[in-house]
């Protein structure tokens, strides 16, 4: 899936009751960068804006109050990480749940996406871990930004879509946080 | 009477029962991965820190499960941070009791007494609600907080704890004497050392990958931790001494900022004359790291005596301030 482009999920698969949304990345090598990478997701309410901190999912709070959305310690499979969805936790008031990608600020050693050989998210179905969509490449558009919004799941017509955003900050996670409202 | 499964009512209020509904490819090699994950074997964890954790939720039996796991230590630790327990035993004093209330303390909200051991989380057969580990005073980015000795802590967010980086700066002009910074700390893994622009190391536990690294911005010395790392920090205590083992005018303050430049201040000029005092120590409570005000003169010896009044006794020596290592 290119960029801007959308799938959707419960149409195609009927009964689809949550997604695994996994995370590969090569850092070729560049060990700062590989331990500095944070995978994260953010719940969303319909203004497009996390309710609270708790709506940050990352390696420090692994679920949601409701665990609705859970990264896992080790990833299953192929993908470097992944963080699941169990739609029928969603709270109904959350309308989208934004998957991010950002360097943890380290500024003895700076590093930036622009490194990356290759950044790729896919979609599973929680129930048997088959690859729905994957995105495209989304490396090579990478330079000096810090962080990137690699995709959205978001609800449609009493259903749920998923979107490849691939949108990349200069600001890195701060930029990420003032945008979908995380308390820093 | 216990009732068909195949008919029960759901329960969602049990998360883990939802997870397990979900169809599985093979045989989980244990209950506890059925509990972690739905799809597959997952290890347990017991520092996993979960959003739910802190959550008072109490009907769920996750909030069991989750005390059970924890070491023994954490209670203690949070005992300790939380102004229900007496300071940390000092080498050559006995331990304090560790149930002993505090009546200074403005953290110990609850009346209830907290399980203080794993044992008895164990022991608790019905699903007991999760008792809040310490009170919640909080601060938000851009803000600014003074820590006092009678309001002595600040317990930031699991997003305050993991993004970016902590940095603690010693902001104290040249009249104080010749102070310097450093800290001392344990990580999960059991390494303990000091970092100190001074002598000694710079980066702790090791300068490839530091979690903490200590430096010098413009006038003042700063101790970094990367909270990308935060996961494997327990404790920390930062100190001061005097380079030339002089007496120090205290003043000055003690600066920590996180990266959503929220400001945790606390002034030094009411430390007691000496050469070494230990100025704030943190502590990764679930997640959520605990910024606790010290403001203790260590009277008797240097840095490795600072260190070992606050428990970190795992650290060799080289002399009484630079570690072995």
């Amino acid at each position: 899936m290119k960029r801007g482009a959308n799938v959707e999920l419960t149409r195609e698969i009927p009964g689809l009751r949550g997604l695994v949304l996994g995370m590969s990345w090569n850092a070729g090598g560049e060990r700062v960068l590989d331990e500095s990478l944070v995978f994260a997701a953010i719940l969303c309410g319909a203004d497009g804006r996390a309710r609270s901190d708790r709506d940050f999912v990352f390696f420090n709070q692994l679920s949601s109050p409701e665990q609705s959305v859970h990264r896992l310690e080790e990833a299953l499979g192929s993908d470097r990480e992944q963080i699941e969805v169990d739609f029928a936790a969603v709270p109904t008031e959350i309308d989208r749940i934004v998957v991010v990608l950002y360097v943890n600020d380290n500024p003895a050693q700076r590093r930036t996406l622009g490194q990356l050989r290759s950044c790729v998210i896919r979609v599973l179905d929680l129930a048997n871990n088959r690859e729905l969509v994957r995105s495209e490449e989304l490396a090579p558009a990478f330079s000096a930004e810090t962080a990137v919004a690699l995709g959205e799941v978001y609800r449609h017509q009493g259903g749920w879509k998923f979107k490849v955003i691939g949108q990349a900050y200069d600001k890195g996670i701060a930029g990420i946080a003032s945008d979908y409202g995380i308390p820093l | 009477m216990i009732g068909d499964p195949t008919s029960a009512p759901p329960r969602p209020d049990l998360g883990f029962l939802r997870h397990r509904s979900h169809p599985k490819p093979a045989p989980a090699e244990s209950q506890v991965a059925d509990f972690v994950s739905g799809r597959a074997p997952h290890p347990p964890r017991h520092t996993e820190p979960t959003g739910a954790a802190a959550t008072p939720r109490p009907s769920s039996s996750l909030d069991l499960s989750e005390q059970a796991t924890s070491p023994p230590a954490d209670s203690a630790v949070a005992d300790f941070v939380g102004g229900r327990a007496a300071h940390p035993p000092r080498h050559g004093e006995p331990a304090p009791a560790a149930a002993t209330p505090r009546p200074s303390s403005s953290l110990d909200l609850s009346d209830e007494p907290i399980p203080s051991s794993a044992q008895s989380a164990k022991s608790a057969q019905p699903p007991v609600p999760a008792l809040p580990l310490h009170a919640d005073t909080r601060i938000r980015a851009g803000e600014q907080h003074l820590l006092t000795l009678k309001e002595p802590t600040v317990t930031l967010t699991r997003v305050q704890s993991g993004v970016g980086q902590l940095q603690i700066e010693a902001v104290c002009s040249p009249e104080v004497g010749d102070l310097r910074l450093g800290a001392v700390y344990h990580l999960h893994d059991g390494a303990s050392s000091t970092v100190q622009l001074a002598g000694g190391s710079r980066f702790g536990p090791s300068s490839s990958r530091p979690v903490l690294a200590a430096g010098r911005d413009d006038d003042y010395e700063v101790v970094r931790i990367d909270l990308r790392s935060a996961r494997l920090l327990e404790r920390v205590a930062i100190y001061a001494f005097s380079e030339s083992r002089t007496e120090l005018t205290w003043g000055g303050t003690l600066v920590i900022t996180t990266f959503g430049r929220a400001r945790v201040e606390l002034p030094l000029e009411t430390l007691h004359p000496g050469r070494v005092a230990v100025l704030a120590s943190i502590y990764n409570l679930d997640g959520e790291f605990v910024i606790r005000a010290e403001m203790e003169t260590i009277y008797d010896g240097d840095v490795r005596d600072a260190a070992r009044a606050y428990g970190y006794d795992r650290i060799t020596w080289r002399d009484d301030r630079l570690p072995a290592d």
